[in-house]
């Protein structure tokens, strides 16, 4: 037991330790009870075995040495009353106050003694009165009274120690005990006969001994039986002493013959070692009281030290606390996420910064508020289940929250709750959300724009599947599912290889057709599949999942073009065979042609070689031949004109357009005509604006038209003049509107006006026997108008003439092609 | 000397019938068909070849193709003479490399006859 003063917090290190000075003598050591007990033992069989042997030597002269050790003793004594004093004052025990008072007394007697057995003494004193009595009794004296007073303590601190403590003895009835008890002593012995105290011839020679050392014995019993001298050094020294006059009295003065005899010096000095011994024991423990208050002051000031760094300490570790307080405070407020404390029953404690800004409420506004006021209704099962299971240990993960702001804003959080616990008790609850209503929100869009987007690819009919990088389906919509069905009766999975989707013997097409998707290639692929004795086509279009620089999956759409193809087909095959009929056609036409004039060769061509002779024959046969000629060549014309016809309707004339200048046209074209007017009266004239510009249009079919009409007009007038004239447009000069082709002939009948432009329909039946002509020129001219996308029209009069009019439905930007589509395939000469 | 004309015709009344009309001016050798022709022309070149066009076997395209790759016969004036009248015809045929073209039937000899004429003058 070391009182470190290096631990001065350590409170129990305040209590005093009587070992705290560990150089102390073994005198002053209270634990040295076997080794004390044993010294007692040898003590007692020394002075025992030293009273024996003593018994045996004669008697000596040691006058002097009786005087030096009572002169010794009284001293001796008196210092131990004075001292035995001063202890009891200093610790108010009463052993102390009888001990002290004891010795004092026991001084004023041995001084008494001294004074009687010394020489001066004898001188004064009354010769009469025996002085070796009065030395032998007031040694005597002496030490019964002593014995008698150590007697009492004992008897003293048993009576204290059955009644329990209270200093009930009253020290002045004490001293004034000894006082009397002493003046008694002293009268007595100065007046008192005394009879003789020493028997020199029995077993015992001074029987009076046995008195003190009745009495020491029975206090050394009692003191030893009491065991403090086990722990307290004084009354060890005590014990020491007591021992030592006990046996001073019982082992040697009781056996002194004759006084100053070896067992009377002996017991002399053990009255002076007893002396000492008790003196030891009060300084000893005198000293180790000072010792104790020493060491205890010493302790108090350390404890005090100690005290004061403790405070310094914890004013010390209370601003730390303070400042690393502030600092989590600060911590917490930095922090983007929402953190609450609060009671096990939601009675808010504190929140963070981002707590009140995000839900708006100001830095005192929400303590003793509930948490649960700032939950939307819909999520108060949520937050109620939560703090149950947290008030139970559970720590709470994931927590999915709406909330509400002061302004009725809903925010949405997630985060997670758990509870502090303090001796087993829930003490608070913390929770820590984050914002995710923005996040939320996004996913919600997400969901919203996936739902849309899954919407739209299952709308259709049409199969929609996506391939990821690693080859395995991704997406793919209800189409899909049923088409694969059908085709290979498995249903679908997200993850597995879409080859084992296909028919065995296709996979090798689609894994290439996967690959070119995969490595960035946007395509399309018409693929055929047999189905059940079924062809089945689908047009697969693959679309490359771009996901930044490369390619992640590929997109494939798949159209069922089966009938699509089967159309396309059967319009192919139409279309084959109507070329090939209209290739017959023509070709039926272009023999037809041949078939025709090779035998019309004969007919003409021979009866050109005999008119060749006709002035060599009959005029009659002549005009034989003449007709024969006439109406081969009107055959010929016939089937030239029908087989025009026929071509323009079967719609095999194609359209050659040229810029054509109507001026160098039309001069060149009339030019080809004047044989016709030659010898007879009729003008053919040519009217076109001098700043005419060009026309787009087939030469060669207007050409045909215009030979048409104006040999017509020319082969009606029988004299005046038949004049073609270009009308340009109103607004543009340039662009020629109109050409008109007028005669001065018969004119045509109203009801007429119409027919004309039927084939084989004359003005008249007679017209043809007239004027020849096959009656298919205007069908043909009408034809080829509609062709170019002209209209013919005709205005009459009789008597005076006819005008035919082409109206070239010229317009700036508007070409023939266009009309071309309006009147291809209705090119119906009979409608107008 | 008069000049001579073959005539590749496999109508014995058109053979006839230009016969008639060419033989006061220009001796006449007549051949049925393309293959007789090729075969008799190189034992005697004419001056000129009237050459119809639907012949049996071979036509009258392929029988003018096979002259201009033969020696001999490949500079000899070729002129259609034929049944085949359809618009567009004439341009088809002299783009063949036919000299002349003229249609069947002949309805004028003297357009006959100076088309030939005009070839004769041509190549001298």
């Amino acid at each position: 037991m070391t009182a470190g003063p290096s631990s001065p917090s350590d409170s129990s290190q305040l209590e005093l330790s009587q070992d705290a000075n560990s150089e102390a003598s073994w005198i002053l050591e209270g634990e040295r009870t076997p080794q004390r007990a044993t010294v007692y033992w040898v003590l007692a069989a020394v002075l025992l075995l030293g009273g024996v042997l003593l018994r045996g030597f004669p008697e000596a002269q040691a006058e002097q040495l009786h005087f030096l050790t009572e002169v010794v003793a009284t001293v001796l004594a008196t210092l131990v009353g004075a001292l035995a004093l001063v202890r009891y004052y200093s610790k108010k025990e009463t052993t102390f106050l009888f001990i002290g008072t004891g010795f004092l007394g026991t001084a004023f007697l041995d001084s008494y003694h001294l004074l009687v057995t010394s020489p001066l003494f004898e001188t004064l004193m009354d010769p009469s009165r025996s002085q070796e009595n009065l030395r032998a009794w007031s040694w005597i004296a002496s030490r019964v009274f002593l014995s008698l007073f150590l007697f009492v303590s004992w008897l003293t601190w048993r009576q204290e120690s059955a009644r329990g403590t209270g200093r009930k003895v009253d020290e002045r009835s004490v001293y004034i005990t000894a006082a009397l008890l002493t003046s008694v002593i002293f009268l007595f012995f100065t007046r008192a006969p005394l009879r003789p105290a020493i028997y020199p011839d029995a077993f015992v020679p001074r029987p009076a001994e046995l008195i003190p050392a009745l009495f020491f014995t029975v206090t050394l019993v009692g003191y030893f039986l009491k065991g403090a001298w086990r722990t307290d050094v004084f009354e060890h020294w005590l014990i020491v002493g007591l021992l030592v006059s006990a046996l001073l009295h019982g082992a040697f003065a009781a056996f002194s013959s004759e006084p100053y005899d070896q067992a009377f010096s002996a017991a002399h000095l053990l009255k002076a070692v007893s002396y000492v011994a008790i003196l030891v024991g009060l300084l000893a423990s005198v000293f180790t009281t000072f010792r104790r208050e020493e060491s205890a002051f010493d302790l108090s000031r350390r404890a005090n030290e100690a005290l004061a760094r403790e405070v310094a300490v914890r004013r010390q570790a209370e601003r730390v606390l303070q400042e690393s307080e502030e600092r989590l405070q600060d911590f917490l407020d930095s922090a983007n996420d929402l953190i609450l404390m609060t009671q096990p029953d939601g009675t808010i404690e504190y929140v963070n910064r981002a707590w009140r800004r995000r839900l708006g409420y100001g830095e005192t506004e929400l303590s003793g508020r509930s948490f649960s006021e700032m939950v939307d209704p819909g999520s108060q099962p949520a937050l109620e289940k939560a703090y149950e299971a947290a008030i139970t240990g559970e720590a709470i993960a994931g927590l999915e929250l709406y909330l509400r702001s002061s302004q009725e804003e809903e925010v949405i959080v997630r985060g997670s709750m758990n509870c502090r616990f303090e001796d087993g008790e829930p003490v608070s609850v913390r929770t820590m959300l984050r914002d995710v209503t923005e996040q939320k929100r996004a996913q919600q869009e997400l969901a919203h724009s996936e739902a849309n987007l899954s919407a739209l690819v299952e709308s259709t009919g049409d199969a929609i599947w996506s391939v990821g990088e690693d080859g395995s389906l991704i997406t793919f919509n209800s189409a899909f599912a049923l088409e694969v069905e059908t085709l290979t009766g498995l249903e679908p999975r997200v993850g597995v290889n879409p080859l084992q989707l296909v028919p065995p013997d296709h996979q090798d097409l689609f894994r290439e057709l996967y690959g070119r998707g995969l490595s960035g290639e946007r395509f399309s692929q018409v693929w055929e599949v047999d189905l059940a004795g079924h062809g089945r086509a689908f047009e697969l279009y693959f679309n490359p999942i771009s996901g930044g620089a490369r390619t992640v999956g590929v997109v494939v759409f798949s159209k069922d073009v089966t009938r699509r193809q089967r159309a396309e087909e059967a319009l192919l095959a139409a279309k084959d065979e109507a070329e090939l009929a209209n290739q017959a056609k023509s070709q039926f036409l272009a023999n037809m042609s041949h078939e025709l004039r090779t035998p019309l060769n004969s007919v003409i061509g021979f009866a050109n070689i005999l008119l060749r002779k006709k002035d060599a024959m009959d005029p009659k046969e002549v005009s034989f031949l003449e007709r024969i000629l006439s109406n081969g060549k009107h055959l010929l014309e016939l089937i030239n004109e029908v087989l025009d016809l026929a071509k323009i309707e079967a719609g095999r004339m194609d359209v050659e357009l040229e810029q054509v200048d109507l001026q160098e046209f039309l001069t060149e074209t009339l030019g080809q005509m004047e044989g016709q007017i030659r010898g007879r009266p009729v003008q053919l004239v040519a009217q076109v604006p001098a700043d005419l510009g060009t026309l787009e249009t087939d030469p060669g079919k207007i050409k045909q038209v215009l030979i048409n009409l104006v040999g017509n007009a020319l082969k009606f007038t029988a004299e005046g003049s038949v004049t073609v004239e270009v009308e340009p447009d109103v607004e543009d000069s340039s662009l020629p509107q109109r050409i008109h082709i007028r005669d001065t002939g018969p004119g045509i009948p109203r009801d007429r006006l119409e027919a004309i432009f039927e084939a084989f329909q004359q003005a008249d039946g007679s017209t043809a026997r007239k004027y020849g002509g096959t009656g298919l020129g205007l069908s043909i001219s009408r034809s080829l108008c509609h062709l170019l996308g002209y209209h013919v029209t005709v205005e009459s009069e009789l008597d005076v003439g006819s005008t035919f009019t082409i109206n070239l439905n010229n317009r700036p930007g508007r070409g023939i092609v266009t009309a071309l589509k309006e009147t291809s395939g209705e090119a119906d000469p009979k409608e107008t | 000397m008069r000049a001579r004309i073959a005539v590749v015709e496999d109508n014995p009344d058109n053979r006839f019938l230009v016969q008639a009309i060419l033989d006061d001016q220009y001796d006449i050798d007549e051949y049925e068909t393309g293959i007789e022709a090729l075969d008799g022309l190189p034992g005697s070149i004419p001056d000129l070849v009237l050459l119809d066009i639907s012949l049996p076997e071979m036509d009258g395209t392929e029988v003018l193709a096979r002259m201009k790759e033969m020696p001999g016969l490949d500079s000899i004036p070729v002129i259609a003479l034929t049944a085949h009248a359809m618009a567009g015809d004439r341009e088809k045929f002299l783009s063949l490399g036919f000299d002349d073209y003229l249609t069947k039937p002949i309805v004028d000899d003297s357009l006959l006859l100076q088309a030939i004429a005009t070839q004769l003058e041509k190549s001298g």
